[in-house]
């Protein structure tokens, strides 16, 4: 299998192609471990960096994204049978009061892409609803927070104080970002990361799983 | 006296879109595919409308500014713009709830692509019209646009623009975080001679 092809592939966006030729690496006996590491993530990790020295641009992320969700949705089920575990757990929410979605969208999606089982709670998230999913999750879980306006940033401090009040506090790794979101305000509010977009994000949350 | 504006002609440039996500001037765009066909979407959906109202500057003492519809505030960046004229042109701006639907629908559906050019498209069509309202005011406004939440003008005031207007008329509401509904939609104030 030609894996470069299928690197370039996700790396182009190509998603009808990364589809197509993960079917016919799967059909051949090839190993989806391989698949997944040697083809779909290598082109994934190209535009992410690129995406990081300003070559790149979100458009393009999210092309390449879907271009290795192609390949993907047909490698999961196969790896969900041979019990190969995610990294880890993301939940992830906008905070309770504001609705901006497409941020936190495509943060659930990086993170999908990049190994993790993601929950993605959606917009105008209550505290007990982040504490009701962590309680479903076992092993290693991250909470991320979004919140796009300054009067809803707070809203992330009271996430973190109603977690820890449900004494789950060290059961999970939170990370929080958005437009306001500094790295000073993640620390102010005893976040563990602050991620500046999508790709940090996956960064800093393989990251904390090292711990 | 509250002004409707409607039926603003707004064609959404591609170039400015593509700026929008940090292509630079110069820079091959890259082949997006179905680019165009969201273009035409936001174009087909949107339903641009301004509400707005002129009130004169009451008094300028010092650290607060207030006008003669009630409004009064200390933040400096209005200050220092207030110096510069007599009258505050007070607005609200939308697109229309079509196309918020359309983009949570898109993101509902997993095509995170579309909903994110959707919602670019958007700010650029937002910005359009906010560029082609100023226009018809070319003699008067010596300054252009406070918005809420840009450029250290907080985003509370959208409480006191927004307050201004009838939301019955406008369709618009306000959340308790100062977010107007629908998404695509944004308040400021001009500052007139």
């Amino acid at each position: 299998m030609d894996f470069q092809l299928l690197s370039e592939a996700v790396e182009k966006g190509d998603a009808a192609l990364a589809e197509k030729m993960t079917k016919e690496g799967i059909d051949g006996g090839v190993d989806v471990r391989d698949i997944l590491d040697k083809g779909l993530m290598p082109g994934f990790h190209v535009i992410g960096e690129r995406f990081k020295k300003q070559e790149a641009f979100i458009p393009e992320v999210l092309m390449a994204a879907r271009a290795m969700h192609a390949g993907l949705n047909l490698i999961r089920p196969i790896l969900k049978q041979k019990n190969v575990k995610p990294l880890g757990t993301f939940i992830i929410g906008t905070v309770l009061g504001d609705m901006h979605d497409i941020g936190q969208t495509i943060v659930a999606m990086m993170m999908e892409n990049s190994g993790f089982k993601v929950t993605n709670l959606g917009v105008n998230v209550a505290p007990a609803k982040f504490i009701e999913a962590v309680g479903k999750e076992e092993g290693d879980i991250i909470v991320g927070l979004s919140a796009l306006l300054t009067t809803t940033m707070a809203n992330q401090r009271v996430t973190i104080e109603e977690i820890t009040k449900a004494g789950i506090r060290d059961k999970v790794k939170v990370m929080v970002g958005g437009a306001p979101v500094t790295e000073n305000w993640a620390e102010e509010i005893g976040a563990d990361a602050y991620a500046e977009d999508a790709t940090v994000a996956v960064d800093k949350a393989k990251e904390l799983l090292k711990g | 006296m509250i002004e409707t504006l409607r039926n603003i002609d707004i064609t959404i440039d591609e170039t400015r879109v593509l700026r929008y996500f940090g292509y630079r001037r110069g820079t091959p765009p890259p082949d997006i595919p179905d680019f165009q066909d969201i273009l035409s979407i936001a174009e087909r959906l949107m339903r641009p409308e301004i509400y707005y109202t002129v009130s004169s500057v009451d008094s300028n003492g010092g650290e607060t500014v207030s006008f003669d519809n009630g409004i009064r505030l200390g933040d400096a960046v209005l200050l220092e713009k207030v110096r510069k004229g007599r009258r505050g042109l007070f607005f609200l701006a939308s697109l229309g709830p079509g196309l918020e639907a359309c983009i949570t629908g898109f993101l509902e559906k997993g095509l995170c692509l579309e909903g994110t050019l959707l919602d670019g498209a958007c700010w650029v069509a937002l910005q359009e019209v906010i560029k082609g309202f100023k226009k018809t005011f070319v003699d008067e406004v010596v300054d252009f646009t406070l918005v809420p939440g840009l450029k250290n003008f907080p985003l509370e005031r959208q409480r006191d623009i927004f307050g201004l207007f009838s939301g019955k008329e406008t369709g618009m509401t306000l959340t308790e975080e100062c977010m107007l509904i629908p998404r695509k939609s944004l308040s400021g104030i001009m500052i007139f001679h």
